[in-house]
């Protein structure tokens, strides 16, 4: 039982108090937030612990003996612990702090993949991945003469599962693959996806940017590799993610950036470097953000609870639905189930970009454009959607101002 | 008015729904390709220059209504003008939609209130900096490679 979902049903109209920014009026209306997939909004306790940081607590960590940077140093270390629950991980050393889920997927590619990469080797990944899962696997090809593989997309959405299987071969060096996608909301089948891998031997990251707001991750349950997201899809600050990584994956990386904190000896001789995680956290991190990103998913966990968020999200998805499909003319990008409430639309004759102005000036937000994923854009034949993306803040009244919105877009075009 | 209608005037919609000038013309002298990687929007505005004079325009165009509108817009506005008026025009054209220039007359007008909403003053604005980059680029010398005009890229 949480503090917004005391009886197990989300308590939405209390929750949205917690949310300073939705008292803000857009244009003389309500915010109607609906781009919640670009970024999630910040509670009040989040912002609170950031600014408590900078207020009373400014120091740096794992540097000096005094009291305010042993005291920051607990807090920032006390979010690596939040976060080794918050995913399940058996040690607090698989929790490294990056810069977003870009960065982690980054390091991955150079520290454990590279070295490890020849020419002809295979990666795999599949068509509906955000930009940040698909170019740095091509600079590593093109540094080194492997191929990228992508496995297929079916019209409703969903992965080619079978697909997906039969690209895993002896070639296959690694695996990269998006959980839930971002410009469809459809959730891959990640269970069976990393069984496969597993049985060819081949590592697998999870790119979990889209789903880590939506569903409990428990990555000891899901035997992945390697998992990554960030803060700011989790109710938490921007310039701030975690990669989670087996200990034996990361013990053997070296590190991609060099600097102070990520050594244990420095001469001009030689350098020994750190173990993980501190390995791949050199120089002053982003304290702050850090603190935030711990207190964002003790506020999921302690205030709202997956449980409820999913009981909740479920319902936004049905009613989203079904208010949509009377909207003629309007089709969405990506229908199968499961799915998180995200509806990637287009209408016929208008641009997205002329919805997402509409939609606007009514004061509801949504993304508009390709969403970082022009491959699957391409594939379904759109150079872009609009699309409304739910959080738990969100109720059936934001679900009624977007279809609202959307017909007074298609008068104004009629 | 409402947020919308002064966004969308009757003067934007009519020309976003029956453009001028859109289409290939074979006897065009001067071509550019332009793109908005933002939102995946491109143009290609053709010139068919004779003489000092911009004697026919046409485009095409993938992209949202304000873009084709403005397109539109720019054909009905610069056609027939010798190409240094034209391109005064489209510099007070260019001002007004960033604010730093008076209202225009005209079907031009019909855009000043995209000052006021400046995430979509490229979308407005990209017909008329392609079309700009044509005047330079003359389709005998045109190489596959020529740059493309992108809103990304502030020239």
């Amino acid at each position: 039982m949480t503090t917004f979902a005391p009886n197990g049903q989300l308590n939405v109209t209390e929750l949205k108090k917690v949310f300073p920014i939705l008292k803000r009026d857009i244009r003389g209306q309500r915010l109607v937030y609906l781009d919640s997939g670009a970024t999630a909004l910040k509670p009040q306790r989040v912002i609170n612990a950031i600014d408590q940081y900078y207020r009373e607590g400014t120091a740096n960590i794992h540097r000096a003996v005094h009291f305010l940077s042993e005291e920051a140093t607990g807090l920032y270390e006390g979010a690596r612990a939040t976060a080794k629950e918050f995913i399940n991980a058996s040690d607090d050393r698989e929790v490294v702090f990056t810069t977003g889920t870009t960065g982690g997927i980054n390091l991955v590619a150079r520290s454990f993949v590279r070295p490890m990469l020849k020419a002809g080797d295979e990666i795999l990944i599949t068509g509906m991945e955000h930009h940040a899962n698909i170019v740095p696997w091509q600079m590593l090809r093109d540094e080194t003469g492997c191929k990228l593989i992508v496995a297929p997309v079916n019209d409703d959405g969903s992965l080619d599962l079978q697909k997906f299987k039969s690209l895993i071969s002896e070639k296959t060096k690694f695996i990269s693959c998006i959980w839930t996608s971002n410009a469809t909301g459809v959730i891959n089948p990640v269970r069976e996806m990393i069984a496969a891998a597993r049985s060819a031997g081949v590592p697998i990251l999870i790119d979990a940017a889209q789903s880590v707001a939506h569903e409990k991750i428990d990555v000891q349950n899901l035997q992945c590799d390697f998992l990554v997201f960030s803060g700011h899809k989790l109710f938490g600050p921007t310039g701030v993610g975690i990669l989670y990584g087996k200990y034996e994956h990361l013990d053997r990386m070296p590190p991609m950036i060099g600097g102070g904190d990520m050594i244990k000896s420095v001469s001009f001789e030689k350098t020994v470097y750190a173990d993980p995680p501190a390995r791949f956290e050199a120089g002053t991190p982003d304290i702050a953000s850090v603190i935030g990103l711990g207190e964002a998913m003790r506020f999921v966990t302690e205030d709202v609870g997956f449980e409820a968020i999913q009981k909740h999200e479920q319902s936004l998805l049905a009613a989203g639905e079904k208010a949509l499909s009377e909207l003629s003319g309007l089709k969405v990008i990506g229908t199968v189930h499961p799915k998180v409430p995200i509806f990637s639309m287009v209408l016929d004759n208008i641009h997205p970009h002329d919805v997402g102005s509409i939609l606007d000036l009514s004061g509801v937000a949504v993304r508009t454009g390709h969403h970082c994923a022009q491959p699957l854009m391409a594939r379904f034949n759109v150079p872009a959607t609009a699309r409304a993306s739910f959080s738990i803040y969100n109720d059936v009244s934001d679900v009624e101002a977007l279809v609202k919105a959307l017909w007074k877009t298609r008068e104004l075009f009629a | 008015m409402s947020m919308a209608s002064e966004m969308y005037q009757t003067v934007v919609l009519a020309h976003s729904q029956s453009p001028r000038g859109e289409g290939q013309n074979a006897e065009a002298t001067h071509q550019a390709d332009g793109y908005n990687p933002i939102c995946g929007d491109r143009v290609t505005m053709m010139a068919e220059v004779e003489g000092n004079g911009v004697k026919k325009i046409s485009f095409n165009a993938q992209s949202c209504a304000l873009c084709r509108a403005s397109a539109s817009v720019l054909v009905v506005t610069l056609e027939t003008m010798e190409i240094s008026l034209a391109k005064t025009k489209a510099k007070e054209f260019t001002d007004m939609i960033l604010g730093s220039g008076p209202e225009l007359g005209g079907d031009a007008g019909a855009f000043a209130a995209i000052k006021n909403y400046p995430a979509r003053a490229k979308c407005v604005l990209l017909p008329w900096r392609t079309f700009v980059s044509a005047l330079e680029q003359p389709l005998e010398g045109l190489s596959k490679n020529h740059a493309v005009v992108s809103t990304e890229l502030q020239q």
